[in-house]
């Protein structure tokens, strides 16, 4: 019997060549043939597919005991789902990945507590904020010398990289609708992929890697909670407005589908939906401000 | 005899020779138990290290079996369908590599440049980010493995370009001067012998991968450390969850270098007097 | 056919013709001219020897006849099959392997294929090569391991071979395709002193069977006993052939005179 095909390099070529095909096409989503609209597709899809990042309870995280998501915006996600009618699916990208636009069309929507800023905005569609943040000075809990966060001009202070608490130290920072007092001069900023970084290392004493902390408030409180040796330093130095996020570079026009997730949002601060959310997780109600932001007029 | 005197030893006895034996087994038996008593000492230390890192054993206990059964399996079918396309790649790569076609040639020495000289982690945001500029949306998983498999498939090439090279050149004239073609020749004479050589690094390289597969977590794959991470975290247990990850690791690389030495003895059969 | 039948040589050359007819070889390595125009022609059953200086291009000369070397301008024929130097292309690629086939090549360091048994040595070329069923190549391969006295060794590794064993199988393995020539190249030069015997011994045996060789080597007193013909070759050329008697006794060429004189002091 003679080999049809010659030398066993271009049957593994061949093999390879289909295998790299049969990988690329097969997972691609099945797009709808209907409208060039991404509110229409997921609708067609009957999934809305939503990125978060378990790692910050009380807003996102891992249930102990059943091991299932749990945590604010989780239990916004579900209910903006509920209201369109959709089954929800979560994806847990790189935090670097979702900010930075670019989805490609993996999934649809942002509810990952992010923070309205400009400069994100120039990526990513903003939905309605469903809460906002207090940004707040932790330091270690055996400290006694400072005040106030006056008082940590010039301290080695631990942010994460990139989002507003650093951009908040070196006084680039804008919020629409605040008007923020930078009270902090010259810190010495340490930037970590997540504030969570900055708050063990604050953990391991007064001092030791840093002197102080900021994040969110409810981020904090939590880890005291948990056990860490933190505590507050003075009050929030500003709030945050935190909103769902859309892909501006979706294939499918996203304005659609931004303007129904901010009409349902909007829905549930009237029927006081994310109030009660947000006083079952954080005890407070941080949403109240967010129902009556005004986006700037050119939008998010 | 004089008494006192030391008797000859007879070697010509064959219960003398049995007796050497024996000797020798026992001396090989209590290098065993010395090396295992090391061991056995540095775990002991390492234990007591461990007490003062505070560790919550309840969290342990908690999340433990859901770290590990939530990220075993991704990782090792990660790692082990990345090996899979890796080896084939090394295999098309370093066939193209000792080609004599200046084409082939130049696109595997590119090739093997580019992913050894890059950081895995750069390529797998390349793929991730970059592919569907060309429309090209691989879901996080299949990225991962791409990524892992270009990335190894690089690396395994030069060994098995150096492991198909190292068969003597003899060993092709003789085959040739039987009249084999070039294709008869590789798969029946030299690809036996190269893999006997390739069989050995290749494990390597799984055990390297098996660590390295932690970071396609970047793309939010449920691996292991990913697993661990996000159970460890929100709760600041992160030492609790990597401790678990780490040993899982060491209990699979120590099973995988096993199962290596197993096919590595197999394979030299030919080659034992 | 039988193995027994096969071996004896029932296929014989027709009208006369050389086993292997070369014409102007010449072979360049670089700059450096190896073979300077060679001619020769092999009769069937006929033994040659070629003797002459390490570097006086015997060995790439055999080397050339299975284009294990490729010639660099000449032609080489064997039994029938004629390929001029320079050849490309499929046609002339079928027309190699076949001249391959009928041509057994055995080597100074044996290259026996140490992943293989002493009985899958021998018998892979007509298994793989002449896709002779597994079972008739079998009974070949322990017909020409019995033939070298190795039948016992069928199902060991090479490695646990000596030197003299491994050249045995070598020219068993050889042997297995039946070919219309062997090429020996200084077949005994990587033994043990006191094993070359063994292996000459069974040169001369294939050689009272009547095949046809073509052997490079030192072994004068093999050449003397069993050759039809001795050439001394001498920086690419041949300078001088003949029975050997005239060669060893009364060597025309001063170049010829000067290596016997050397060798047999």
């Amino acid at each position: 019997m003679r080999r049809i095909i010659r030398g066993p390099l271009v049957v593994l070529a061949v093999v390879l060549v289909a295998a790299l095909a049969a990988t690329a096409c097969q997972p691609r989503p099945a797009q709808p043939q209907a409208a060039n609209d991404l509110l229409a597709e997921v609708l067609a899809r009957g999934v809305l597919r939503v990125a978060t990042d378990p790692n910050y309870p009380p807003q996102s995280y891992l249930d102990e005991a059943t091991k299932q998501w749990t945590g604010f915006d989780i239990d916004v996600a579900r209910e903006i789902a509920r209201r369109l009618g959709v089954e929800l699916e979560f994806v847990t990208p790189d935090w670097d990945l979702i900010t930075a636009g670019n989805w490609a069309d993996r999934w649809d929507l942002s509810i990952g507590s992010m923070t309205i800023t400009p400069e994100r905005a120039k990526g990513l569609h903003f939905t309605q904020p469903y809460y906002t943040t207090p940004a707040q000075v932790f330091v270690h809990a055996s400290n006694t010398s400072y005040r106030s966060p006056a008082d940590l001009s010039g301290k080695r202070i631990g942010v994460c990289g990139g989002c507003t608490y650093e951009e908040y130290l070196t006084k680039t920072l804008s919020i629409p609708g605040e008007t923020i007092n930078f009270v902090i001069d010259g810190a010495d900023i340490r930037a970590y992929p997540t504030d969570l970084y900055a708050v063990e290392d604050l953990a391991l004493g007064d001092g030791v890697r840093l002197d102080a902390v900021i994040t969110a408030l409810p981020t904090g409180l939590e880890a005291i909670e948990a056990g860490v040796p933190l505590k507050p330093l003075g009050d929030p130095i500003y709030f945050e407005y935190l909103a769902g996020a859309v892909d501006r570079n979706a294939s499918k026009n996203p304005v659609p589908f931004v303007e129904k997730v901010s009409e349902i949002i909007k829905a549930m601060h009237a029927d006081g939906t994310l109030k009660r959310l947000s006083e079952q997780y954080y005890g407070v109600d941080l949403a109240a401000a967010a129902a009556a932001f005004k986006p700037p007029p050119e939008g998010y | 005899m004089v008494p006192g005197a030391v008797r000859p030893v007879d070697v010509a006895d064959a219960a003398w020779g049995e007796r050497q034996l024996l000797v020798q087994a026992r001396q090989r038996r209590v290098r065993q138990l010395q090396l295992f008593a090391v061991w056995l000492g540095i775990i002991v230390l390492v234990a007591g290290v461990l007490v003062r890192f505070n560790l919550d054993v309840g969290f342990m206990t908690t999340w433990g079996w859901f770290i590990l059964s939530r990220g075993v399996p991704t990782t090792l079918g990660v790692s082990l369908a990345s090996i899979t396309f890796a080896t084939v790649l090394a295999l098309i790569g370093s066939l193209m590599r000792i080609s004599r076609s200046p084409i082939l040639s130049g696109i595997a020495s590119f090739y093997v440049s580019l992913f050894r000289g890059t950081p895995l982690l750069v390529q797998i945001y390349i793929i991730y980010i970059g592919l569907p500029q060309l429309g090209i949306v691989l879901p996080a998983i299949f990225a991962g493995v791409l990524a892992l498999s270009l990335n190894y498939g690089a690396y395994m090439t030069e060994i098995f370009r150096a492991g198909i090279q190292s068969i003597g050149h003899g060993q092709r004239e003789a085959a040739l001067s039987l009249g084999m073609t070039p294709q008869q020749t590789f798969r029946r004479i030299i690809w036996p012998q190269a893999v006997r050589l390739i069989i050995p690094p290749i494990g390597n390289e799984f055990v390297a991968m098996l660590k390295d597969s932690s970071l396609v977590s970047v793309m939010g794959i449920w691996e292991l450390t990913f697993t661990a991470t996000k159970s460890g975290r929100p709760r600041f247990k992160n030492m609790e969850a990597l401790l678990i990850a780490a040993a899982a690791y060491w209990v699979l690389t120590a099973l995988f270098s096993t199962i290596q030495s197993l096919i590595e003895s197999r394979l030299g059969k030919a080659h034992e007097r | 056919m039988s193995a027994e039948e096969r071996f004896a040589g029932g296929e014989r050359a027709v009208n006369g013709e050389p086993v292997v007819r070369v014409r102007n070889l010449h072979k360049w390595f670089g700059r450096l001219h190896v073979l300077r125009g060679v001619d020769l022609d092999v009769a069937e059953r006929e033994v040659v020897v070629i003797i002459g200086r390490s570097g006086s291009g015997k060995s790439t000369f055999l080397r050339c006849i299975n284009f294990l070397e490729e010639p660099s301008a000449g032609e080489v024929a064997v039994a029938g099959i004629s390929i001029p130097a320079g050849h490309r292309g499929r046609e002339l690629n079928r027309d190699l392997l076949k001249l391959r086939m009928r041509t057994g090549m055995v080597f100074q360091e044996f290259n026996l294929f140490p992943h293989m048994t002493v009985l899958e040595n021998v018998s892979e070329g007509p298994v793989t090569v002449k896709r002779i069923p597994r079972a008739e190549a079998v009974r070949m391969g322990e017909h020409f391991l019995a033939k070298v006295g190795l039948l016992d060794k069928r199902d060991e590794y090479p490695i646990r071979l000596s030197s003299g064993q491994k050249q045995r199988v070598a020219i068993a393995r050889a042997l297995c395709m039946e070919p219309r020539v062997m090429l020996f190249d200084e077949p005994t030069s990587a033994l043990d002193p006191e094993l070359t015997g063994e292996v000459l011994d069974v040169m001369r045996q294939l050689a009272r069977d009547g095949m046809t060789m073509l052997v490079v080597t030192h072994e004068m007193g093999f050449a003397r006993d069993v050759a039809d013909r001795v050439i001394f070759m001498e920086d690419g050329i041949f300078v001088e052939q003949g029975p050997p008697d005239v060669i060893f006794r009364r060597p025309q060429d001063p170049r010829t005179q000067r290596f016997l004189q050397r060798v047999l002091d």
